[in-house]
């Protein structure tokens, strides 16, 4: 894969496939398609559909049973565990539903510990105060509020620099305004940080913001356009 | 500070009592080791230095009949024989200082009277040496002056043919050959009150006992370098011109090699009981860390997709034993180091040893610091491993429990049957098997140390029935002066007040089977005597047929068999016989046979002892004084008092078994807790979702209950199992010091120990259900990580 071509990621012919019993399930089927760098795409479908597979392939979490993947220009299918821990640590970012913080750390520890990994733990401040929480890196997951606790990841996973950030159902636990409110910031990075986001989700109406929308439905990808006019997240409503 | 130690910092704070629980069980583990063993290290080296610097004999040469002292010097003329001295030491009748008409053994040990004796030096601990010819002052033992409260000045009676004879004690010594105070014989253990140690001017023993110029005892010295055995060969081809002598070398002296079985064993129990302490905090730190890692599955799984290494993830959980470790083991070796002194002091001052030598215990606290830290790795190493090779996909599903032991279970069990609450407690527990496993595992191991230690008070108690109640049934036992017609004790049967008086022989021999051969005694009764009958083990009943018949350690340590054919070698007269049975003495060691049959060793039908019951125990002091008017009786032992004195003798083991048990029922409340609160936290999701499907507080609290009860009862019943092989070894360890017990647990050990468990089971539950019955239900079931 060349990135002069402005793909950051790519996938041909990625299947996932489990062995239950004497029945084999397909997570994933023959999966195939560009990412460009600096878009955000949104990925629909209704539960197994096998989004979050897809999810866990690009950011190496999972390998795929067949198929490859690209990433930044390094193919990471062939990728040993070492190479892929190096791979998460520098190139990927994660955001989850359930926040994922660790209670024992505060907000400041919680972005430090992940830029620290990066050599960039400078960078754990300016990464929380981007997400607007200068004045609560003190503050422990327990003393935060969902849409807090959630732009803490936000700021965990931008302060490591990485080409992809990848969300999982991110607003799928805050309530509509605070949802609201991190799409909008997850909006302004991708526009003002050219950062590549991949963005999981049920919900159909977020599909509006995003430049790009992959449908998928039993493992395959069954609709895959083009936004044209992606509306301001502000502007969402469901 | 990095984040993730700061992580663990705080992981550890928020399980702050659990941690704090662990690190207790480690203290006490690392804390006892450190006791123990430098309290043995210190003992032994106060024992070794006192036999050191006493010049304890190599070998005491016994000969009958006396012979001329000057055989010393012959002896001396050996080469190879660094020191030789000759002494005379008798066994005869004392006044008991506290109630002068009864009377007690001492043993009188003669020595020169210009000379201090070279071997076998005496420590004076209170008052001063004998002066020169001095014939009115004795030296008497510290253990019966400490007893008696007797000090220098104070008198004590010697007597001898029906006649007193009063000396002023000049001073309280300690004697090498009496570190560990016993009278020999068959009786394992003497009361420091029931026997004295004399030594008196050589003069004296002449006038008294009119043995001048013979000596009946050779202490002799080595050289270190040298051919012992010729030189022992060439000793034994001199003295065979005087008549019958025999050896007792310094390993076998039977204060010597008592306490050195007595020191060894202590070494063994300062191992095995910190290894059981550890081995139960190693379980409960590993259940609880497996814990730990399950309920973090999805913060591994976030740090393993941020980009932590497997190495960094094994690290980090490797923190939480190492920061136990460093902790428990700071605090263990703190308070071990201060309790050893205390314990120190407590095991030389119950010895008596006249030395307290300290040694240097750095490399035990160095051990203390690697078995501490080695019990913590061992625990967190498999937590740790499973932490660092979960697959970061895996780790943030959520945790599905596998059903394989579940269906499993039900082949065997008809779970359909079983009420709703049960059925769901067994499949619960099936499915986290690990979890159930290790409760179990915990809550055996302290019911195990518990039952143990109560069981050893148990069997001990169960040893001074039998052998007072059960095989000896008299109340008192006269000690004749010499060899007598056990004839004689017709005369006691004929008094009103004496319901029966059978005679004793208790001859000291030296039993040899090919190699090997054990210094003890015979016992021996008429065929129908009644008072005196050991437990039947094997072979014959006792008496039943002619032969000997040894107690089980006897025949073990000489490799001898029921039907086997062994030498009896008396100070009369050597005789071979077959082994027609096994017997048992739970206290002392003995070989037993009938009077008629023991007339070969003594060349004789004699007696030398009788034992008597009385119509009434109030006869005692009447029968005792009409014993003490024959010339014959030497002293008049009361079975009470004996069992008396003993049991005070005892009061050490039992202080010690009284700790342990403190120690074992703290541990066992600690790991209970531990199981119990974990069970119960760890799984809030799982129950706080119970209670939204529509379970009542109550149902939720019955089915915790009956799991922890079914878990209990499992561990309950292991423990009790494991409490057994535990004290089975315990007692084995005892064996060594001619104890044969036989292992009991009373049911109302059992009962209580039990009981107690189940209760600190129950009550550890409520803090943990009371804080999952405050929590927001939908929080609660919605929580992942934290």
């Amino acid at each position: 894969m060349d990135r002069q071509d402005g793909v950051i990621a790519r996938l041909e012919g990625v299947t996932k496939q489990y062995e239950v019993g004497d029945a084999v399930v397909y997570a994933l089927r023959d999966v195939s398609l560009d990412i460009q760098e600096g878009q955000f795409v949104v990925l629909l479908g209704p539960s197994g559909s096998g989004k979050t597979t897809l999810l866990n392939m690009i950011g190496g979490l999972d390998v795929p049973t067949r198929g490859q993947i690209w990433v930044g220009g390094s193919e990471i299918t062939n990728m040993n565990e070492a190479s892929l821990t190096m791979y998460r640590r520098k190139q990927v970012g994660f955001i989850f539903q359930f926040f994922n913080l660790v209670p024992s750390l505060t907000a400041g520890e919680n972005v430090e510990m992940v830029a620290e990994l990066t050599g960039n733990k400078r960078n754990a401040i300016p990464a929380l105060r981007s997400v607007g929480l200068g004045d609560r890196i003190g503050h422990f997951p327990a003393q935060l509020s969902g849409g807090e606790q959630q732009r803490v990841a936000i700021a965990r996973a931008l302060a490591k620099g990485p080409s992809i950030l990848l969300g999982d159902e991110p607003t799928g636990d805050l309530d509509y305004e605070t949802g609201k409110m991190i799409l909008g910031l997850m909006r302004r990075i991708n526009r003002s940080e050219n950062a590549t986001i991949l963005l999981v989700t049920h919900n159909v109406a977020i599909s509006r913001m995003a430049d790009r929308v992959i449908r998928m439905r039993s493992g395959e990808i069954v609709e895959d356009r083009a936004v044209e006019n992606p509306i301001h997240p502000e502007d969402l409503e469901w | 500070m990095n984040p993730l130690l700061r992580k663990a910092f705080r992981d550890l704070w928020r399980s702050r009592a659990l941690f704090i629980s662990i690190i207790a069980l480690l203290t006490l583990g690392v804390g006892i080791f450190v006791t123990m063993y430098s309290a043995f290290l210190n003992v032994k080296s106060s024992e070794d230095f006192a036999y050191e610097h006493l010049n304890f004999a190599d070998g005491f040469y016994i000969v009958a009949p006396p012979i001329p002292a000057r055989a010393v010097d012959r002896i001396l003329d050996i080469d190879g024989v660094v020191a030789a001295e000759g002494r005379y030491v008798a066994d005869i009748a004392m006044r008991q200082p506290d109630d002068p008409d009864e009377t007690l053994s001492a043993r009188v040990i003669s020595i020169p009277d210009e000379e201090t004796p070279d071997i076998n030096r005496v420590i004076v601990r209170e008052g001063e040496y004998l002066e020169a010819s001095d014939g009115r002052h004795a030296l008497v033992d510290n253990l019966f002056t400490t007893y008696y409260d007797l000090k220098p000045g104070d008198t004590v009676s010697l007597v001898y043919q029906g006649k007193d004879r009063d000396f002023q004690i000049s001073g309280a010594i300690t004697s090498p050959e009496y570190l560990w105070k016993s009278k020999g014989g068959a009786e394992l253990i003497t009361s420091p009150g029931d026997f004295a140690i004399v030594m008196v001017r050589r003069n004296v023993v002449d006038d008294m006992l009119g043995v001048e110029g013979l000596i009946n005892e050779i202490t002799v010295r080595f050289k270190p370098d040298g051919d012992t055995d010729a030189v022992k060969a060439e000793i034994d081809g001199y003295l065979e011109r005087f008549g019958t002598h025999h050896l007792i070398e310094k390993e076998e002296q039977l204060s010597y090699a008592t306490l050195k079985s007595d020191i060894d064993g202590f070494e063994e129990m300062a191992i095995a009981m910190p290894v059981l302490f550890l081995c139960i905090t190693a379980m409960v730190a590993f259940a609880m860390l497996t814990r730990i890692v399950q309920s973090q599955r999805h913060i591994i799984g976030l740090m393993r997709a941020e980009g932590f290494s497997r190495i960094q993830i094994l690290r980090h959980y490797l923190t939480f034993p190492i920061l136990i470790a460093l902790i428990g083991n700071g605090l263990g070796i703190l308070w071990g180091t201060f309790a050893a002194g205390g314990f120190t002091s407590l095991y030389v001052e119950t010895l008596d040893l006249p030395f307290t030598v300290v040694v240097s215990q750095t490399w035990v606290l160095v051990v203390a610091f690697a078995i501490g830290l080695a019990a913590c790795v061992i625990a967190g190493i498999q937590p740790a491993l499973a932490a660092a090779q979960l697959t970061p996909s895996e780790a943030m599903r959520t945790n599905v429990a596998s059903g394989g032991v579940s269906m499993m279970l039900e082949r065997f069990v008809p779970m359909q049957r079983l009420p709703g609450m049960l059925r769901l407690a067994l499949r619960n527990m099936t499915r986290g098997r690990w979890r159930t496993l290790s409760s179990i595992m915990g809550i055996a191991v302290s019911v195990a140390l518990v039952t143990a230690v109560m069981g050893m008070l148990d069997t001990m108690d169960n040893a001074f029935d039998v052998q007072f109640n059960e095989i000896q049934q008299h109340d008192l036992k006269a000690l004749f002066t010499h060899d007598i017609d056990y004839r004689k004790t017709d005369v006691f049967q004929s008094w009103p007040q004496v319901r029966k008086a059978e005679p004793i022989a208790e001859i000291p021999v030296k039993l040899i089977n090919g190699e090997y051969s054990e210094h003890s005694v015979v016992t021996a009764v008429m065929g129908d005597a009644t008072l005196l009958r050991p437990e039947y083990v094997a072979g014959a009943q006792p008496l039943s047929t002619d032969g000997i018949f040894l107690t089980e350690t006897l025949a073990r340590d000489l490799g001898l068999e029921v039907g086997d054919t062994m030498m009896v070698e008396s100070e009369r007269q050597d005789q071979a016989f077959p082994v027609a049975g096994l017997v048992r003495f739970p206290m002392g060691e003995s070989a037993y046979m009938s009077l008629p049959q023991a007339a070969a060793l003594m060349r004789g039908f004699h007696a030398t002892a009788a034992l008597i019951t009385l119509e009434h125990p109030d006869y005692a002091s009447e029968v005792t004084q009409m014993l003490e008017m024959r010339a014959y009786v030497l002293s008049v032992e009361r079975s009470a008092d004996v069992r008396e004195g003993i049991e005070e003798l005892m009061a050490l083991t039992n202080q010690f078994i009284g700790i342990m048990t403190i120690f074992g029922m703290s541990l066992a409340a600690f790991a209970v807790f531990n199981t119990v609160t974990l069970n119960v936290t760890e799984r809030s999701r799982e129950l706080a979702t119970m209670r939204t499907l529509g379970f009542s507080k109550r149902q939720v609290n019955m089915l915790i209950t009956v799991e922890s009860l079914i878990t209990g009862v499992v561990g309950i019943i292991l423990g009790f199992v494991l409490g057994y092989a535990i004290e089975a070894y315990l007692v084995g360890q005892m064996s060594t010091l001619d104890w044969n017990m036989d292992i009991i647990i009373d049911t109302s050990t059992y009962v209580i120990v039990g009981a107690l468990t189940l209760a600190v089971l129950l009550l550890s539950q409520v803090p943990g259900l009371r804080a999952l019955h405050r929590r927001n239900l939908a929080e609660a079931t919605k929580e992942l990580a934290s």
